[in-house]
């Protein structure tokens, strides 16, 4: 009986040590690549309108679960506004945001996901839609998705803070799927 | 029970000591502001070799864990900005001597950094270090290969419990802002950088 409380004392304990914690993602910061292709393709200041989670969607979208642990966004508990938030940087770094423009670009995140389960390599899977509008027309509609891979490991203080410190990695790659988009450039150069 | 006890020992040994905890020391961007700054009016380049940029630091945290990062990659975007803020335009050059792009981006002056980074706790039952030490030493040439500008930077994070609990790097951050701030400045106020003829928009 003694024997079977320690254990149960000693388990409980390991699992108050390495569950239910709450951590946020690093914020977003913009990378130079992304910065300079804007700024050597794009002319037309633009503005930022709403960023939504797809309804669709079951999870990741206010939190991201990762061996157990709550992964949050710094921005408004949301991962809409986290991307959001990201092209909101990199159009200000490369001088084209434009409170007044007439062209607006809106989103939805359709899927964000970082998987850790396994020992080895951890992945990530972020999709999004973009929505560009001239003077309320919809000139560019297109989803673009990325799909990530990185060294993990098999323990959680390694392999958490590895994926927590891999998400913003993985949007800026996102956007540089969508900034290296002729169709995006040519909607937002428009005249 | 004794096996039991030996396992989970050696579990929680294992899980909780001696590891190198990843870790960024990348400072704030949105406060490496350059809206005084009146931009020299040239274009300049950048070097980090692919293997610094993916180089990974070991140094000591807190109760005998380490932490590990990537000094080269994590203080990029912070470089980048520094020089965008300074001067008219910045490009990542794919070597010191990047002709192809030297002359397609008409860049006047290239920057190699060179990063060293030390850290410490005073600290035995946290891990992330109560201090950080980055030297930044950056070399400056001009578009012929001949240097022309050396600054060497050295900044100190300090950061307690209470203060980095919400952010475990916070003294890397600390010690990474006051350095590239000072690069800055220094940059801004370098006389090598000015005085010299505008060179075409690319």
């Amino acid at each position: 009986m003694i024997t079977a409380s320690i254990k149960f004392t000693a388990c409980g304990l390991l699992l108050a040590l390495f569950t239910g914690c709450t951590i946020v993602a690093p914020k977003y910061t913009s990378s130079p690549t992304n910065i300079n292709q804007l700024r050597d393709t794009a002319s037309i200041g633009v503005k930022i309108g709403e960023f939504q989670a797809d309804p669709r969607a079951r999870e990741g979208m206010a939190s991201i679960s990762l061996r157990g642990n709550s992964m949050e966004s710094p921005y408004a508990n949301s991962y809409a506004e986290y991307l959001k938030e990201a092209l909101r940087q990199d159009l200000e770094e490369a001088h084209l945001l434009d409170a007044n423009s007439t062209v607006e670009i809106s989103g939805m995140l359709v899927h964000n996901e970082v998987n850790i389960a396994g020992f080895s390599k951890g992945h990530a899977l972020v999709e999004a839609r973009f929505v560009i509008k001239r003077s309320g027309q919809v000139a560019f509609d297109k989803v673009k998705t990325v799909k990530d891979e990185w060294e993990s490991s098999f323990a959680g203080a390694i392999a958490i803070p590895k994926a927590q410190q891999n998400y913003p990695l993985v949007v800026q790659k996102l956007l540089t799927l969508l900034y290296s988009d002729a169709d995006f450039i040519a909607a937002l150069n428009k005249q | 029970m004794t096996k039991f006890i030996a396992f989970l020992s050696l579990a929680v040994a294992t899980l909780l000591f001696g590891c190198a905890h990843p870790f960024n020391i990348a400072p704030d961007l949105s406060r490496i502001n350059g809206q005084e700054i009146k931009p020299i009016d040239v274009n300049v380049g950048y070097f980090i070799s692919s293997m610094d940029a993916t180089r990974e630091v070991i140094t000591p945290g807190g109760g005998g864990d380490k932490v590990k990062y990537t000094p080269y990659r994590d203080l990029e975007p912070a470089l980048f900005k520094v020089l965008s803020n300074t001067f008219r335009r910045a490009y990542p050059l794919l070597s010191p001597d990047d002709r192809a792009t030297i002359k397609a981006k008409n860049i006047t002056f290239v920057f190699v950094p060179q990063i060293e980074t030390d850290s410490s706790s005073d600290s035995a039952l946290t891990w992330p270090p109560t201090r950080f030490k980055l030297t930044l030493t950056c070399q400056a040439f001009d578009s012929e290969g001949k240097a022309i500008w050396m600054k060497q930077i050295v900044g100190e994070g300090n950061a307690s419990f209470g203060e980095f609990k919400s952010y475990f790097p916070l003294a890397a951050r600390r010690a990474s802002e006051k350095v590239l701030l000072e690069l800055q400045r220094a940059l801004t106020e370098a006389p090598e950088f000015r005085g010299i003829p505008r060179s075409p928009a690319p």
